[in-house]
């Protein structure tokens, strides 16, 4: 680790004090040990003479081992309160948000939730996967889960910290240097554990402002086109409902709910083509939610089927590693992603390959992370497989 | 202390001509003797210690290279899961039990166990469990890691029946621990021979004592927990689930206590049979058997107290965190001491270097470097980047594999001539000594500078590329393949021994302690005659008194055969 944070530096410094503790401790065993072994290595013709223990020498030896005790135990605790206090917000921090002057710590909620970070921002913007923050400024990281329990962690900047279900934990840290920061959860949570990795981006006061800006704008539009889809949805809902109970209502004895309602015949006939455009329209909303996520390294590409057709197996692959952490191992969603089947654009090679690329929605471009070739075997797959329902 | 001897020295009952125990499989397995238990127990965790290398092998072949995709994730976790309760269950803490059994009534010159029942329904209880885990054709494992920590192990996150099955193997295991702890506490306490202090009793039926006292107190709480998430997981219990109102973390102080607790019962086991072994080997009194008897009790208390340093990443307060750094630290005082003494046991004797001590020193050699590995992430600060790397599986598995492999293949080979009648092999013992020893440097040496240097984390199934740890892994890899073919080695070459080793006397060490009294292997009831204890070393005075007795014979015969003036 190099640490880029105040608390970190303490950290690094306690290791090191344990480290060079631990090897007083182990050498002086051995030395003691092999010092025994070696002086009296076999017994020729030697005779044992019992050396002679006494009280004093017991309490001699104990009496240091316990001062070196409380030594360790004093400086752990120093240097442990160090790397937990807060740290201020420097200067050359985010002194001013939106205008106002801005003290005290920038709360930011993370939520862990198999296999994805979701980072909530003071405005309402949210983004997933990667966490960015200002530097030179104090944060305090409310740490969630909704599942099962996860390790935030990013050791070049904070303390490794437990987001535990029912609980909120809070994290408080300063990074005093720009660039991306890495980290891996450290608590197994199931399937795809490992490449549940954190991203932190330290990014100036300024252009923090400015992401969270743009970050806020992108989802609010999807918002709306979510609520349009929602609300729409939901008059479904209540029609398909009624209909239900209509249909209950014949089985059962109470026949006079029915004429009560007079439910229209023939809405019910059009009741199947209305839920298939609002499922169409589904897609564009469901995108928004999409997460930010699947930042892992491409692989899995060498196996691909050089040039020609798409292949759908290779492409198999290429899911698993990639999208599957958002859109469910299945491709049905799951963990922020949409379900495939759903989406418009998953029915077609052009349209896959065109989503995959681009990205947009809430899904991150693969463009650079992914070669054109596992692009079209990936977009291969989903319209054949998961789409096609082979 | 010799013992000026008013009683009668009985050289007379060490005959030959006994009467020979039947044996066979039936009676093995519906034996009540201790000794029979206690095989079963270290027969099958020799089993078990070649299936818990294999399985670690497979897990350090999926990670031998970055990205590897030789292994699915969940056939990964469902190993890592079958590691963690193969090799605490069903290998560790067995043999300790095992050995404790077989070796700690001898010791005090007892007859059998006083609850003999008990410790058979114990040993009955642990097959079940092995059968449980390792029937996995009729379910599919458990995904849910070392220790399956809810909400993850909950009916929720894995529906399937493999945590069930995790659990009801792992429960069976210890609540044969438990029963067989009960036996062995009630004979220690109320059966040693006449005249058998406690200040006289031998070091290593101590640590028996205080070893199944500590599994007295941590077994239950381990069962409580089970129970409570099999309740959680078959009828809709809200212990540990946080819908509801349950306490994730609840889970983690019960198991992390019991875990804690066993790694103590399996460094004072450790101890105790380095203590006899460099005894009796170096031809020394134990350089202070008072300090040493303290300090195993103060290394159980302190040690199974310092179970929150596993979790200093959790949300608990940092009050406690700083209680279990000042358990942690205060763990250095008896351990220290235990290293002195038996150093100081060891200077100054003329030592015979075999094969129990060559691995004793091993022991002491891998468990110093395991507990320094441990003292430093102990510190609150330093776990808080040390805790679930690499570096804090390395640092376990020092101080365990140096307790259990080693030292309790210490302890067998020292034993094994009492047990079976013969010795185990010496130079096959002395080649697996050193590939295990390489082996075990090679495989978690890596490991432990990828988790300090690079932050490589624990249990997951892959590590990426250009992280910067990919010739740790290969190192590793390479190592756990040595550290396999030891564990091979060692295992050949116990069995072997068991037919096929060189015929050994009752006392081919010349030990002082009361086992080596009883014949290779001892009868069903261990001794004919329960000889009077004097001191702490009867088995000293025992020849003395022989000795004499042949010297005042020769002398009368002398007398008598000169011719009368």
């Amino acid at each position: 680790m190099t640490p880029h944070s105040p608390g970190t530096g303490q950290i690094n410094t306690l290791i090191w004090i344990g480290f060079f503790a631990a090897l007083i401790v182990f050498v002086a065993i051995n030395l003691g040990l092999f010092g025994a072994l070696r002086r009296f290595g076999a017994g020729r013709g030697r005779t044992a003479h019992a050396p002679h223990a006494s009280q004093g020498i017991q309490w001699r030896v104990a009496g240091g081992l316990t001062g070196f005790a409380i030594l360790l135990f004093v400086l752990g605790i120093i240097f442990t309160s160090n790397a937990t206090s807060t740290p201020k917000t420097t200067s050359a921090g985010l002194t001013s948000f939106k205008g106002k002057p801005f003290s005290g710590p920038l709360v930011i909620h993370a939520t862990g939730q198999q296999w994805i970070w979701r980072y909530n921002y003071p405005n309402g913007a949210f983004s997933y996967y990667k966490l960015v923050i200002p530097a030179h400024t104090e944060i305090e990281l409310d740490l969630e889960s909704t599942d099962v329990i996860h390790t935030w962690s990013v050791p070049d900047l904070a303390p490794k910290t437990d987001a535990v279900p029912g609980k909120v934990t809070h994290l408080y840290f300063r990074a005093d240097a720009e660039g991306e920061f890495f980290g891996q959860s450290s608590t197994l949570s199931g399937q795809s554990y490992a490449p549940m990795r954190t991203n932190v981006e330290v990014v100036s006061p300024e252009r923090f402002e400015e992401f969270i800006v743009e970050q806020q704008k992108g989802i609010k539009a999807g918002q709306e086109g979510a609520e349009k889809i929602e609300t729409q949805k939901n008059e479904e809902l209540a029609e398909f409902e009624a209909e239900e109970a209509e249909a209950n209502g014949e089985e059962t004895t109470a026949e006079e709910e029915e004429k009560g309602e007079e439910t229209p015949s023939p809405e019910e006939a059009e009741a199947p083509e209305g839920e298939g455009a609002g499922e169409e329209e589904a897609e564009a909303g469901g995108e928004t939610e999409e997460a930010e996520g699947g930042g892992e390294e491409a692989e899995g590409g060498e196996e691909a089927a050089a040039g020609g057709a798409p292949s759908a197996e290779a492409g198999e692959e290429v899911f698993a590693e990639n999208c599957s952490v958002c859109h469910g191992a299945t491709g049905h969603g799951g963990n922020g992603g949409p379900d495939l089947t759903t989406m418009p654009k998953a029915k077609e090679q052009k349209g896959a390959e065109e989503q995959v690329t681009n990205g947009g929605g809430g899904m991150p471009a693969f463009a650079g992370t992914l070669s054109e070739e596992e692009i079209s075997n990936v977009a291969a797959y989903v319209v054949e497989d998961i789409v096609g329902g082979k | 202390m010799s013992t000026t001897t008013t009683d009668k020295p009985r050289p007379e009952i060490a005959i030959d001509g006994f009467p020979k125990r039947q044996s066979g499989f039936a009676r093995m397995i519906t034996s009540a003797d201790h000794k029979d238990i206690a095989k079963i127990l270290m027969v099958g965790s020799g089993g078990f210690l070649f299936i818990a290398a294999l399985e670690f092998f497979l897990m350090r072949l999926q990670l031998a290279i970055p990205e590897n995709t030789f292994m699915e994730p969940v056939m990964f976790n469902r190993i890592l899961s079958l590691y963690g309760a193969t090799s605490i269950f069903f290998f560790a803490l067995p043999l300790v039990m095992g050995i404790f059994l077989y070796v700690a009534p001898l010791q005090v010159g007892a007859r059998g166990t006083v609850l003999p029942r008990l410790s058979q329904i114990g040993g009955a209880l642990w097959v079940a469990g092995a059968v449980v885990l390792y029937s996995g054709f009729l379910w599919t494992p458990s995904q849910a890691g070392v220790n399956p920590l809810p909400p993850l192990s909950e009916l929720a996150f894995l529906n399937e029946n493999g945590v069930d099955a995790w659990l009801t193997a792992c429960g069976f295991a210890t609540l044969g621990f438990v029963l067989i702890a009960i036996d062995l506490n009630s004979t220690l306490r109320v059966d040693r021979a006449p005249g058998m202090a406690w200040r006289r009793a031998p070091i290593f039926s101590w640590a028996a004592y205080v070893g199944s006292w500590l599994m007295l107190f941590i077994g239950p709480i381990l069962l409580a927990a089970f129970t409570m998430l099999m309740i959680d997981r078959n009828y809709d219990g809200t212990f540990f689930a946080d819908g509801g109102g349950g306490a994730p973390l609840l889970w983690q102080h019960f198991t992390w206590l019991f875990y804690s607790g066993a790694y103590m019962l399996v460094l004072i086991f450790a101890f105790g049979a380095i203590a006899e072994i460099f005894a009796t080997f170096s031809g020394n009194r134990i350089f202070d058997r008072k300090a040493l008897m303290a300090s195993f009790v103060a290394v159980a208390v302190i040690g199974t107290l310092a179970y929150m340093q596993n979790m200093y990443t959790a949300p608990i307060g940092l009050g406690w965190k700083y209680f279990a750094m000042l358990m942690s630290m205060a763990l250095i005082v008896p351990v220290g001491l235990i290293f002195f003494n038996l150093i100081s046991t060891l200077k100054d004797g003329a030592l015979r270097m075999r094969a129990p001590v060559l691995f004793s020193v091993g022991a002491l050699v891998m468990i110093s470097l395991g507990l320094a590995a441990e003292l430093q992430q102990s510190l609150v600060g330093a776990a808080f980047y040390l805790k679930g790397t690499t570096d804090s599986t390395a640092a376990t598995h020092f101080a365990l594999i140096g307790g259990a492999v080693f030292g309790g293949f210490a302890a067998l080979h020292y034993w094994f001539p009492k047990m079976t009648g013969r010795t185990m092999g010496e130079q096959l013992g002395r080649l697996s000594f050193w590939t295990l020893s390489l082996g075990t440097l090679l495989t978690f040496v890596p490991m432990a500078l990828a988790g300090w240097e690079e932050g490589q984390v624990a249990d997951a199934y892959k590590f990426f590329n250009h992280t910067g740890v990919n010739f740790y892994n290969v190192l590793s890899s390479i190592g756990m393949l040595i550290l396999l073919i030891g564990v091979i080695l060692i295992l050949t070459n116990a069995v072997a021994s068991i037919k096929g080793g060189a015929r050994a006397a009752h006392d081919p060490w010349k030990g002082s302690t009361l086992e080596w009294f009883a014949l290779s292997p001892p009868p069903v009831h261990n001794f004919d005659v329960r000889p009077d204890v004097r001191s702490d070393r009867p088995l000293d005075d025992i020849r003395a008194a022989i000795a004499k007795r042949a010297e005042q014979t020769e002398e009368r015969a002398a007398r008598e055969s000169q011719p009368v003036a």
